[in-house]
């Protein structure tokens, strides 16, 4: 009873992932419009593409019999589809994105080499493709100047992170799902073999990707503002290229399912028919089929509300550290003392970022920007103090209070004036009042 | 004298500009800003927007002499600093003034005289002297030339030389007005030019105290690093060949000095930065490849200010 409870939100879990990609890349467009870096659009876009066409070809040639035959269709589909995509991006492009697309050309032919080799007794061809990927992306990083390499493998560290757990969850439905059945699937060699590879892989990655994240010291905030959004957002746009294999692992995970099957001379299962027997297991435990569908479709929505909201929460605690954090580089001497202090080296070491080192009048300045910022007021870097006052000015937060506080500002910022109690006063009342 | 009497002179000369000149604030403020600091200012325009206007009751709000000198193909260095004749009654060399040895002058279409010409205006510039066979005779304070050039015709024309170029403190544009702008004019002008009317505001002793005023304006490293950072960048930008000399960094440190001087502040803002960028910057670069128009400049003058971020606070853009 218990195993074919997990076994239920395992599967729920599953085709949540499947649904996911789609929130994904829904999510991704959205965040893309708001960011407003286009690079993201394309990868974005190419990659819902890229899924889409993929996914659709591989069902498309799943059906038919002839493996070879399959095998070599699907590869030059494959390879026809990013080709194109690729040139057609490559066209109309800047320098970066060339980089990008010549890595996702090359990894991409390799991976689909690779992968439609169909060998289900190679569970190391995860690894190979692994090693391989990251040799040809510095490869090609190296001979392309410019690229900022070492962020590719930033993105392949975690999307592999990323890809290494489905694999975990998806090999445990495999053993949940024999383990309903009766079968020892575990004992496995191909399964043991696979999990001690995941998780070596899963180990490893996270190290590598929690070192990197941990290396950057005193600059850590610029890092969790820029790098990792960015990082987030493109990661995510390889994982919409690649995210198919989801779908040719729950194959390997019924070939194995199969090959285990026919060692206890059980019906093979293949792919179409595991729904069905998976009803016709239950049912001989007793549960009818519509109970077992209103089941797992409240897992299902339990399952994606949870993400949602997990997804939600995330964003929003990026967009309030986004919204908290300074920008290193652009502080002037002055304000880098606060935030610096060197050690015996001379090295500069991240000290307490605290804006209240500042005067009051520009730690209220400060607020009131990132205030009028959350509620959708737009602040660039261009702006002048005037500029943006006079850009509130345009928009419903117009207020004379904003022009006092800028005048207090500027007189303080530029004119090293001396601040009286009673402007103090007024600043605490505007930031009190908006 | 203090700051604040600077915007008060300054406002005395506007409004007294303003009965004869319709709108046109921005460009009255940047001329005064030129006085300030002692310069020259270049007007591209087209003929017919009130250069000539703007400079004659500039010299009448001023309380100085004035002249108008029209550049031609034909006009000699003589023509301009005066030269020495023989006088047959007195037996001997006199000395004859040019139209030159003014203190406002209106160098009118100054590209359509030779280079040759145009090089006599060098030293009158920069030196505010004017040397003629050994002797040197120095111009009367404040000496302010308002030379205009058409940007539209260039047959016949000879353009100016980057070393005179540099000279212009700023180059302005004095625009079309607009609607309402020329309904003021022409029911201004309906009976007669109001220029007949316009008295003295100012005198020269007050601008040239206002000149050593205005440097006690005070400029933050903050401002200086910005503007050093704006510099930087005309010389390191790719469709810019020749970037900003030191005397046209020093130019817009003193102008913007003298524009908040003349706006009642005695500090800069970033704001006064990017407001001088364009006129004290625009003749003084040279872009890649064969475009020398105005607009052109500008529109790279605006990439850089768009690039290069004022000294505010660091709140993430993105």
């Amino acid at each position: 009873m218990f195993n074919k409870i997990i076994f239920l939100l395992v599967r729920s879990i599953t085709e949540t992932l499947k649904c996911l990609n789609f929130l994904i890349a829904f999510i991704m467009t959205i965040g893309v419009t708001y960011s407003g870096k286009n690079d993201f659009k394309i990868i974005a876009i190419s990659g819902v593409i890229l899924y889409i066409l993929t996914t659709l070809s591989i069902k498309f040639f799943s059906n038919n019999n002839n493996k070879s035959f399959k095998k070599n269709i699907v590869f030059f589909a494959s390879l026809a589809i990013n080709l194109s995509i690729a040139f057609i991006i490559i066209n109309s492009i800047f320098w970066e994105y060339k980089v990008y697309c010549m890595i996702y050309f090359f990894i991409i032919i390799l991976y689909a080499t690779i992968h439609y080799n169909n060998d289900v007794e190679d569970m190391n061809h995860f690894i190979k493709m692994y090693i391989y990927s990251v040799i040809i992306t510095l490869f090609v990083m190296f001979l392309i100047q410019g690229g900022d390499y070492k962020e590719v493998v930033k993105i392949y560290t975690l999307y592999y992170l990323i890809m290494s757990v489905i694999y975990i969850i998806q090999v445990n439905l495999l053993q949940e799902y024999n383990y309903c059945d009766g079968i020892l699937v575990n004992e496995d060699k191909n399964i043991r073999r696979f999990n001690i590879m995941s998780a070596i892989i899963t180990v490893s990655t996270s190290v590598l990707f929690i070192t990197d994240l941990f290396k950057k010291g005193y600059n850590l905030f610029i890092y969790v503002i820029e790098n990792i959004t960015y990082m987030m957002m493109k990661c995510l746009g390889f994982i919409m290229i690649f995210l198919y294999e989801i779908g040719i692992d729950e194959n390997k995970a019924r070939e194995l399912a199969r090959q285990s099957e026919e060692k206890t001379n059980k019906n093979i299962i293949k792919g179409e028919k595991q729904d069905e027997l998976i009803m016709e297991m239950m049912n001989k435990e007793g549960y009818s089929s519509t109970s077992i569908t209103v089941a797992k479709v409240v897992i299902f929505i339990i399952m994606l509300i949870i993400i949602g909201t997990i997804i939600y929460l995330v964003y929003k605690k990026i967009n309030n550290i986004k919204i908290n954090a300074i920008n290193m580089e652009e502080l002037d001497g002055e304000e880098r003392s606060f935030v610096f202090k060197k050690d015996k080296n001379g090295k500069a070491k991240r000290k307490k970022i605290n804006l209240k080192d500042l005067h009051v009048i520009r730690q209220i300045y400060i607020e009131v920007i990132k205030t009028l910022k959350r509620r959708g007021i737009e602040y660039k870097n261009s702006y002048t103090p005037n500029e943006y006052n006079s850009f509130i000015g345009s928009t419903e937060y117009k207020s004379k209070d904003i022009d006092k506080l800028t005048n207090i500002y500027n007189g303080l910022r530029y004119g090293n004036k001396a601040i009286s109690k009673d402007d103090i006063d007024i600043a605490y009342k505007i930031k009190e009042n908006l | 004298m203090e700051i604040l009497e600077i915007s008060k002179m300054h406002a005395r000369v506007k409004e007294n500009i303003q009965k004869v000149i319709v709108g046109k604030d921005e460009v009255i403020d940047l001329v005064g800003t030129t006085i300030l600091c002692s310069g020259h200012v270049l007007l591209e325009d087209v003929p017919g927007l009130g250069k000539t206007m703007l400079a004659k009751s500039l010299s009448k709000s001023i309380d100085s002499s004035f002249n108008r000198i029209q550049f031609t193909p034909d006009l000699l260095p003589t023509d301009l600093v005066g030269l020495n004749y023989y006088n047959q009654k007195l037996g001997d060399f006199q000395f004859r003034k040019g139209p030159l040895m003014s203190q406002i002058v209106l160098a009118d279409e100054i590209n359509r005289a030779t280079p040759r010409t145009q090089s006599s205006l060098l030293e009158a510039m920069e030196e505010h002297q004017i040397s003629i066979d050994g002797k040197t005779y120095v111009l009367d304070e404040p000496f302010f030339v308002i030379a205009t050039q058409n940007p539209v015709e260039t047959a016949g024309t000879f353009p100016l030389p980057e070393a005179q170029l540099d000279r212009f403190f700023m180059q302005l544009s004095m625009g079309y007005p607009t609607l309402e702008e020329e309904f003021d004019i022409l029911k201004k002008f309906r009976e007669e030019n109001p220029i007949q009317h316009l008295s003295s505001v100012v005198d020269a002793s007050e601008i040239l105290e206002a000149r050593k005023a205005f440097t006690k304006v005070y400029i933050s490293d903050d401002i200086i690093n910005y503007i050093l950072a704006i510099v930087n960048e005309t010389r390191n930008n790719p469709s810019i060949e020749l970037g900003i000399s030191p005397r046209g960094s020093m130019a817009l440190f003193r102008g913007v000095q003298a524009y908040a001087a003349i706006k009642g502040r005695d500090y800069v803002l970033p704001d006064d930065v990017k407001k001088l960028v364009k006129p004290i910057f625009v003749h003084r670069i040279m872009l890649n490849g064969y475009s020398t128009s105005g607009k052109a400049k500008e529109q790279v003058l605006d990439e850089i200010l768009e690039k290069i971020a004022p000294p505010v606070e660091n709140i993430q853009a993105s």
